[in-house]
């Protein structure tokens, strides 16, 4: 009986984290759409400028609105990943052959958010009964299961990732689009 | 009445016109486009055919046989040189033989009866019909090809030896001109401008950067041939010279293959194919064994584990008939974090074994087949294999494997001394017996024991024994982390990562409205193999925890040392 309860209460807390989840992943897609480049512009010139990214800095740029912390969290997190998604080479590659490296590594991001967004629409084959928040969560969670072997600077492999860094960008992809 | 082989003359004459105006060879278009080739080589076979079917078909002889009407149905009679010996009328030929002799013309009458074209009017028919025939056969393409048989059929360049560049006084002028077009200074190569590099080159120049690194002009040095390799790397050419007989080729070719008697006296051949089947009539037992190791199929590494958790996968009735399913099928697809629950401990073990050796989604993996896990070996294997090791690997059934690799390694060292004793180059030495063979005991239900080792001599060869020992297997929650570190110790001994302090608990992520991708990503980028394991106690974060990313940086370390210290044979 024991068991039983404890099973039924961890059943209960994972569902309802899934729906947290899902709600969030809502949420920060509403918020990434009405919010979008600037803020991700002044968010990365400030973590520049600081040396690295902190809730001071967003606390700063937001003034505690849900809906720009929520972008926010999105972008500080594409910020930290940044660098498993673009390796050293192609990074230094963009150092020098570009005049505004931010711009150029944006560009290379976007590329490869949309390898993983196109696994988003094959996987929902279409639109998505239950909405696109809770699709993006279903893929993030369930991805890294499978093997995804990448060969070095194959823009078009998306390796495994783990569920943040994956909601992150898929997020980021969907919610910008004008 | 008219001689059968008139007959036949019309006859094979018209059908093969007929045949070859069918085929369209005796168009006028056909005819007028043939060349003096195909007309030539047409009245060639055709004469040489005719002459041959003139030996069976004696045309200067009349036909011993005729055909004639008999109201009004051909009849064929015979044998009408026996016409004089008989005055019966003539018989048609479904009579009894003796009675159809007939008379086509009285011998007397010193004439016959029976029409017959004349020998070369048969010649000419048949002739007719042959050339019909072939000028089907002989058309402009394939009289080109005959033409042309004798220079597609001449051995190819590259069956012969290429020409001396040094014996040829033009290719020698033109080789010494190359080189010194080589040796010349080379035109200054043009400076290429960098994207990104203006500022590097700058502070450089003003002495703010000690080089250019990457920035650095590019030239491309002058590829100089090196005459000395080029001499002393140049191959021996076996093939054919060019101004060689092929006789001569020939008797060159079964000299290399039977002894160099080209260029050896035949006593010094014959003593040294006598030493060389010598050495190998002494080493036969080796050869022999050798060759029934391959055929048998016997393991080329052995590496044993003994612990004492039950079969997860007892052999059933079924399978003791149909064999038990391979390891590799076993560990094909192995899922990266399965829920266990208790009662699982067997399974767990047995998930983190092939994980940590066969799973091919962490790189570079061990062969399955060289590896046993041994069930219910009890919690005191190392005990037994220390006292009695022969004796424990016998009653364990790990005794022929051991054995089998043992020999095989050695038949190994011993054909590679045949082959030093023979002049030829062996093959590379065999890795050592430690590292083909290994024992280890997982211990559960003793008192803690980091992995420690010793060794045990098997048929005269030391290997490694290795122990670790847990107090339990907790399937559930973070207990799969200590299966596989107690396994990664146990496995590749202790230069693997150890456990540090667990760090501090982050209870607020997933409270509600609390939820942050990046706190969340921070606090889940530390490694459960590092000690950060809260994370795998909480359902809602097992959901969607890296274990990709911290289970692949764990086995690829752990590989990185363990597959280090193994080989195969």
């Amino acid at each position: 009986m024991r068991a039983a309860m404890l099973i039924l209460v961890l059943a209960t807390r994972t569902a309802s984290a899934g729906d947290a989840r899902t709600s969030y992943i809502a949420g920060a897609l509403d918020a990434v759409h009405a919010l979008g480049a600037q803020l991700e512009t002044d968010l990365y010139q400030a973590c520049r400028r600081a040396g690295a990214c902190s809730d001071a800095i967003v606390d700063a740029r937001c003034h505690h609105d849900v809906a720009c912390t929520a972008a926010a969290d999105v972008i500080v997190t594409n910020l930290r990943a940044a660098n498993s998604w673009v390796d050293q080479n192609t990074r230094a590659q963009l150092v020098r052959s570009s005049t505004d490296y931010h711009a150029a590594l944006l560009v290379e991001l976007r590329k490869r958010y949309a390898a993983l967004a196109s696994e988003l629409v094959i996987g929902a084959k279409g639109s998505p009964p239950d909405g696109w928040a809770a699709a993006i969560d279903r893929l993030c969670a369930t991805r890294d299961r499978e093997v995804h072997a990448c060969n070095p600077g194959d823009a078009a492999c998306v390796p495994s990732i783990p569920w943040t860094r994956c909601v992150a960008a898929l997020v980021w992809f969907v919610g910008d689009k004008p | 009445m008219i001689g059968l082989k008139s007959v036949a003359a019309i006859v094979v004459g018209a059908s093969l016109v007929a045949v070859a105006a069918a085929r369209g060879t005796l168009a006028p278009s056909y005819l007028a486009a043939l060349g003096g080739s195909s007309w030539f080589l047409i009245g060639l076979v055709a004469t040489l055919l005719l002459g041959l079917v003139g030996v069976g078909w004696r045309f200067g002889v009349r036909s011993r046989g005729a055909i004639r009407f008999v109201d009004k149905r051909p009849t064929i009679v015979d044998d009408v040189d026996l016409v004089a010996a008989t005055t019966a009328a003539p018989r048609a030929r479904n009579l009894p033989r003796e009675l159809s002799f007939i008379a086509i013309a009285a011998p007397s009458s010193a004439a016959w009866n029976m029409f017959e074209l004349s020998g070369g009017m048969q010649r000419s028919l048949v002739l007719v019909g042959l050339v019909a025939v072939l000028l089907g056969a002989f058309g402009n393409h394939a009289a080109a090809r005959i033409v042309n048989a004798p220079d597609e059929y001449k051995p190819s360049p590259s069956a012969f030896c290429p020409p001396d560049p040094d014996a040829d006084p033009v290719q020698l002028v033109m080789r010494t001109a190359r080189i010194a077009d080589r040796l010349a200074a080379p035109a200054p190569a043009p400076q290429v401008d960098q994207a990104g590099c203006a500022l590097v080159k700058r502070a450089f120049a003003l002495g703010y950067a000690k080089s250019l690194g990457s920035c650095a002009p590019k030239t491309v040095a002058a590829m100089l041939p090196s005459a000395k390799a080029a001499v002393a790397n140049a191959p021996v050419c076996e093939r054919r010279h060019r101004d060689e007989p092929f006789l001569h080729f020939a008797y060159r070719r079964l000299g290399d293959r039977f002894g160099s008697i080209g260029t050896t006296s035949p006593s010094a051949a014959i003593a040294e194919r006598v030493a060389d089947t010598r050495a190998h009539f002494e080493h036969a037992e080796d050869l022999l064994a050798d060759v029934r190791h391959a055929v048998v199929g016997s393991p080329h590494a052995s590496h044993h584990v003994f612990v004492n958790l039950p079969d997860p996968h007892p052999t059933t009735v079924h399978e003791r008939f149909t064999g038990v399913p391979r390891c590799s099928t076993r560990f094909a697809e192995l899922p990266l974090w399965p829920p266990w629950k208790v009662g699982d401990e067997a399974r767990l073990f047995e998930h983190v074994v092939g994980q940590l050796l066969f799973a091919s989604r962490f790189g570079t993996a061990a062969s399955c087949s060289d590896y046993s896990i041994h069930w219910d070996a009890g919690a005191d294997a190392c005990a037994g294999l220390s006292a009695d090791p022969v004796g424990f690997l016998k009653r364990e059934g790990a005794l022929s494997s051991v054995r089998a690799v043992l020999d095989r390694r050695k038949r190994v060292l011993a054909i590679a001394g045949l082959d030093r004793q023979l002049g030829r180059t062996p093959p590379p030495p065999p890795p050592p017996s430690n590292a083909l063979v290994s024992l280890a005991c997982f211990e559960i239900g003793a008192k803690p024991q980091f992995a420690r080792g010793f060794t045990v001599v098997i048929d005269g060869e030391a290997i490694a024994v290795r122990e670790v020992r847990v107090p339990a297997i907790k399937p559930t929650g973070d207990g799969p982390i200590d299966v596989y570190v107690a396994l990664a110790s146990l496995l590749g001994g202790t230069a693997v990562r150890g456990v540090q302090a667990p760090e501090a608990i982050a209870d607020h992520l997933f409270e509600p409205g609390t939820l942050s991708l990046a706190h969340l990503d921070a606090a889940l980028e530390a490694s459960p193999f590092d000690g950060a394991r809260w994370p795998l106690d909480r359902p809602e974060l097992v959901a969607i925890y890296p274990f990709e990313t911290h289970l692949h940086a764990f086995v690829e370390d752990f590989r990185r040392v363990y597959l280090a210290q193994r080989g195969r044979l």
